[in-house]
């Protein structure tokens, strides 16, 4: 299947007074219609920035380096201001994971979200209305007409997150980026977004960039899954297969490192050191100081992304071999 | 420091609060008059904690778990109960006994950045709790400042660093050492692995497990869900809404869960592990937990509760003991 | 210029110094402090010597102009370049005493609002915002009415018109800061209140009290201009260049340069301030530096 969203090479950095630092090193990746696609990282893994950097909205101090956004094969523009390209906010939207800041305080959540559909689906204004109304039903909101006429600060923050979504769905887009969506929440209301994205999907037929850190939430929600480590994917596939049989001892490291409730172990294993510093990155693997299987290779040589099993890949030279006890 | 031991208090009980309340009177908006409210941030709490144990408490944000904490520690105006340490009540403790009973009690924060310092050399950051109690001598704080650096597994110069030089979890390690410089017996730790990255969470969550086995430290851990605590906690405490609607040993909590909240709690936490996952068809609490202020009566649970009756919207239903070492609050137990 | 400071600066400031506004504000201020001091040896005359036979005589460079006046005289013959030299002394001790007297009083009365709180904090915070809310000229008038027209007279009545933005910005610092995690450490760890106000709060306060303070110090000259230009400021045969921007404007369309040169001299200053108020944002605050920095290597790059 043709892919909607290929991203090729793609290279972003920070002009810093320390030097240019490397957030994203040549990262590819694609999602097919209705597919949804984990990413997974840690705080600076270049993930959101990634995001970021589809939708058109890096800014200085970040630069692309190389590398291209194609939407169903035609290239995006990825400098500077995107600008209304007919693909960003319509065909594929975003939803941050803090929506207190991405949302407008000074207009009410029926506006903004009307805003979207008179641009974009060219609707009348009472047309508008009404259509944000089954928008807010759509994703949850209890007393939609009502709540349509509040602004931001007034919902709740599991509310909120409800109303970004409707806004980011308001364009019928075809792929929507989700940015952390459920980190700020509480646990319970956590479940009820990833239960109502995972409801919309099958409904709407969405394809969705997912993308977190949690793992337990990539199983809950996602096909196929990536992981991003230091700026580089290391890890590529089905989910069900790479959960099962993790290929990258990074992987490996952050599944046993997530606790889990459905197991009984006393303790956690945990991966030693931290990411490397993206301004000193070492000569090899940029993975290799914290890996148990690093061995003299690992550390002159940086490790590409190749095939490992049909549909997955990993950046070790010694894919599959387990890396903890 | 403590000379009088109360009586009939087994020293089994290193911390003891008893019907613990923290109301906040809310400002009123108008200029005059306008209707007084009261926020129960937490609301008749009871709780212990034995020497080497750790309590596990966990709510979500509003719940009051935070307040509790920062209560124990004497750090939030306490309403109504006691809190004993030691046998000693240190409910109405001010001045100076109270400066001292920091060497006691001691507390880890969430924020990583924000909890340090960032003029300060790591050495004076974790050196200045002696300095302050005239433990020691410039010489000796220096020496007992690398020993409790290496304690949680810092470099040897890390010391003469400052905290802008170091990671999340690094400073993480960097205020558990200050937390530990004056050998206090209750530790309180408020999320502190909440803000960290899931590989480096565990090295924290190791090495407060490490902490405990040789210092023979007891920790309040107070967490937003029930996923990490699980691997430390020996017993467990759920709060919601300023109340504790179940508390027991960890076993029993986490593998026959007695109220609603606790078990949509559990439900609520996604495995890592899409096999699990796909077949989980349990459709997620709905709503959101009440507001704090002037509380209505009856169960805070029961806007939410899944199972709810008409006593639970009338009355409060008790904590009571249901299984050995396990106590819930919930009508539907009775 | 910047060659030589780079020798001196830690590596990682250098680029601040390419900061031409602050190199130029800087400039204007180092030269200010140095005619201030050196006044008697850089002026050619004697500011208050009059002499009738000289009298508005233009700038040099017009017909009629000399080396001996090169700013020109005014109506009594007196040296305008020297009047203006002599003139700086003025508004730096008058910017330089009030923000010492206002800042520090106002830093003081912040820190105590801010850290004690409650009914205090309440009473001095209305007090302030009374205070601020009524017309600054006006009470610096009523307070010189009383006091008779002085420089000292100016100090302590624009000393008591600004202590109260140092109080309210000190006080919402000490808040803020009161309520930062590292704070509370350093409470639950058993420091005594003194040790957590000097050694965690106050650091915060230096960045933000020393921009507030460039920014008064401008507003002072100004304010000290305003009060001589009406005559109730600095008194003849003293000088200031506010008395003379007041003395000159009766001369305005046939001997121009007896407005403009201290009037000059006043914008100078208020400019090189603010240049420098704009450097220290950048320098107190890391996150803007990088953004400019950013911005400076994109553009030298495209």
């Amino acid at each position: 299947m043709s892919a909607l969203l290929t991203i090729e090479d793609l290279a972003i950095e920070f002009v810093t007074r320390r030097g240019n630092v490397p957030a994203v090193r040549g990262v590819s990746l694609h999602v097919t219609p209705g597919e949804s696609l984990g990413l997974v990282g840690e705080s600076g893994s270049g993930k959101s920035v990634l995001a970021h950097t589809v939708m058109g909205l890096l800014r200085l101090p970040g630069r692309v380096r190389r590398g291209q956004v194609r939407w169903k094969g035609e290239a995006l523009s990825i400098e500077g201001h995107a600008g209304n390209d007919g693909v960003r906010g319509r065909q594929m939207s975003i939803v941050f994971q803090d929506a207190l800041a991405a949302l407008n305080p000074l207009l009410t959540v029926g506006r903004q979200i009307e805003e979207v559909l008179e641009q974009h689906r060219n609707l009348s204004r009472s047309a508008a209305r009404e259509r944000a109304t089954e928008l807010l039903t759509l994703v949850g909101i209890p007393d939609p007409a009502l709540r349509l006429r509040g602004y931001p600060h007034e919902f709740s923050g599991g509310m909120r997150q409800r109303a970004m979504i409707a806004m980011a769905l308001a364009a019928e887009p075809q792929l929507l980026i989700a940015d952390e969506p459920t980190t700020a929440l509480d646990v319970t209301i956590q479940a009820q977004i990833i239960y109502l994205l995972r409801d919309l999907q099958a409904r709407l037929g969405l394809a969705m960039l997912f993308i977190t850190h949690d793992l337990g939430v990539i199983a809950a929600m996602c096909d196929r899954l990536a992981v991003i480590y230091a700026g580089r994917i290391v890890e590529s596939g089905p989910a069900s297969e790479v959960f099962a049989r993790p290929a990258h001892p990074y992987t490996m490291g952050l599944l046993r490192s997530t606790p889990r409730l459905d197991t009984d172990r006393e303790r956690l294993t945990s991966v030693d050191g931290s990411p490397p510093e993206l301004l000193d990155l070492p000569v090899g693997c940029a993975f290799a100081l914290r890996c148990p299987l690093a061995d003299a290779r690992c550390r002159a040589e940086d490790p590409r992304l190749n095939d490992v099993a049909t549909g997955r890949t990993a950046a070790c030279f010694r894919p599959f071999t387990p890396a903890w006890p | 420091m403590f000379p009088t031991i109360h009586a009939g208090v087994a020293m089994s009980v290193l911390l003891d609060v008893t019907n613990l309340s923290v109301h906040f009177p809310l400002r009123s908006l108008a200029l005059w008059g306008g209707a007084r409210h009261v926020a129960h941030a937490v609301d008749g709490v009871s709780l212990t904690l034995a020497p080497g144990e750790t309590l596990g408490l966990v709510g979500e944000s509003g719940s009051g778990k935070t307040t509790l904490g920062r209560a124990i520690l004497r750090r939030a105006p306490i309403t109504a109960g006691t809190v004993r340490f030691r046998g000693e009540d240190i409910t109405t403790l001010s001045g100076e006994p109270l400066r001292r009973l920091r060497r006691n009690m001691q507390l880890v924060f969430q924020d990583p950045y924000a909890s340090l310092n960032p003029r300060l050399r790591v050495r004076d950051i974790v050196g200045e709790p002696l300095e302050v109690h005239g433990i020691a001598d410039r010489d000796a704080i220096r020496e007992r400042v690398s020993r409790l650096l290496t304690l949680v597994g810092l470099p040897a110069d890390a010391g003469e660093r400052f905290p802008h030089a170091f990671s999340g979890g690094q400073r993480q390690r960097i205020g558990l050492a200050r937390a530990l410089a004056l050998e206090p017996e209750l530790i309180i730790a408020d999320e502190p692995v909440s803000a960290l990255d899931v590989s480096i969470r565990a090295q924290v969550v190791n090495l407060m497990q490490d902490l405990q086995a040789r210092l023979g430290l007891s920790y309040l851990f107070i967490a937003h869900d029930l996923s990490v605590v699980k691997h430390l906690s020996h017993r467990v405490a759920i709060m919601y809404a300023g109340k504790i609607v179940e508390i027991g040993d960890r076993r029993s909590v986490y593998e026959r869960p007695m109220h609603p909240y606790t078990e949509a709690l559990l439900a609520a936490v996604p495995v890592p592990d899409p096999a699990v996952e796909r077949h989980r068809q349990r459709a997620p609490l709905s709503g959101e937990p009440p507001s704090p202020v002037d509380p209505k009566p009856g169960c805070r649970f029961a806007s939410r509760c899944p199972l709810v009756r008409d006593v639970c919207r009338e009355t409060q239903p008790p904590l009571v003991e249901k299984r050995p070492s396990h106590s819930v609050a919930c009508w539907l137990r009775e | 210029m910047s060659v030589a400071v780079t020798g001196v600066a830690p590596r990682r400031h250098r680029w601040r110094w390419r900061d031409q506004a602050a190199v130029i504000g800087l400039g204007l201020l180092a030269l200010l402090v140095a005619t201030a001091i050196l006044a008697p040896e850089l002026a050619p005359f004697d500011p208050t010597a009059i002499s009738i036979r000289e009298r508005l005589r233009p700038p040099v460079w017009l017909d009629g102009g000399s080396w001996r006046h090169p700013f020109g005289t005014d109506h009594l013959g007196r040296d305008v370049l020297s009047r203006v030299i002599f003139g700086t002394r003025v508004s730096l001790i008058a910017g330089v005493s009030v923000v010492a007297i206002a800042g520090v009083f106002g830093t003081v009365v912040g820190l105590v609002a801010g850290f004690v709180g409650g009914r205090f904090d309440a009473l001095v915070m209305r007090w302030v915002e009374v205070h601020v809310a009524f017309p600054g000229l006006l009470l610096a008038l009523l307070i010189i009415a009383v006091l008779d027209p002085s420089l000292l007279t100016v100090i302590i009545a624009l000393s008591i018109n600004g202590w109260m933005v140092f109080a309210r910005l000190v006080r919402n610092i000490v808040l803020s800061t009161r309520a930062l995690p590292y704070v509370e450490a350093a409470e639950v760890i058993g420091c005594r209140p003194p040790r957590v106000i000097f050694r965690h709060i106050l650091p915060n306060l230096a960045a933000p009290v020393m921009t507030l303070a460039v920014l008064e110090f401008a507003r002072v000259v100004l304010a000290e201009a305003a009060l001589s230009f009406l005559g109730v400021g600095i008194q003849p045969p003293a000088t200031s260049w506010g008395l003379d921007v007041a003395g000159g404007r009766n001369y305005l369309f046939n001997a121009w340069w007896l407005v403009t040169f201290p009037g000059l001299a006043i914008t100078f200053t208020v400019l090189g301030v603010n240049f420098l108020a704009s450097w220290l944002r950048v320098v107190f605050d890391p996150h803007e530096g990088e953004k400019r920095f950013a911005r400076s290597v994109a553009n030298r790059e495209s």
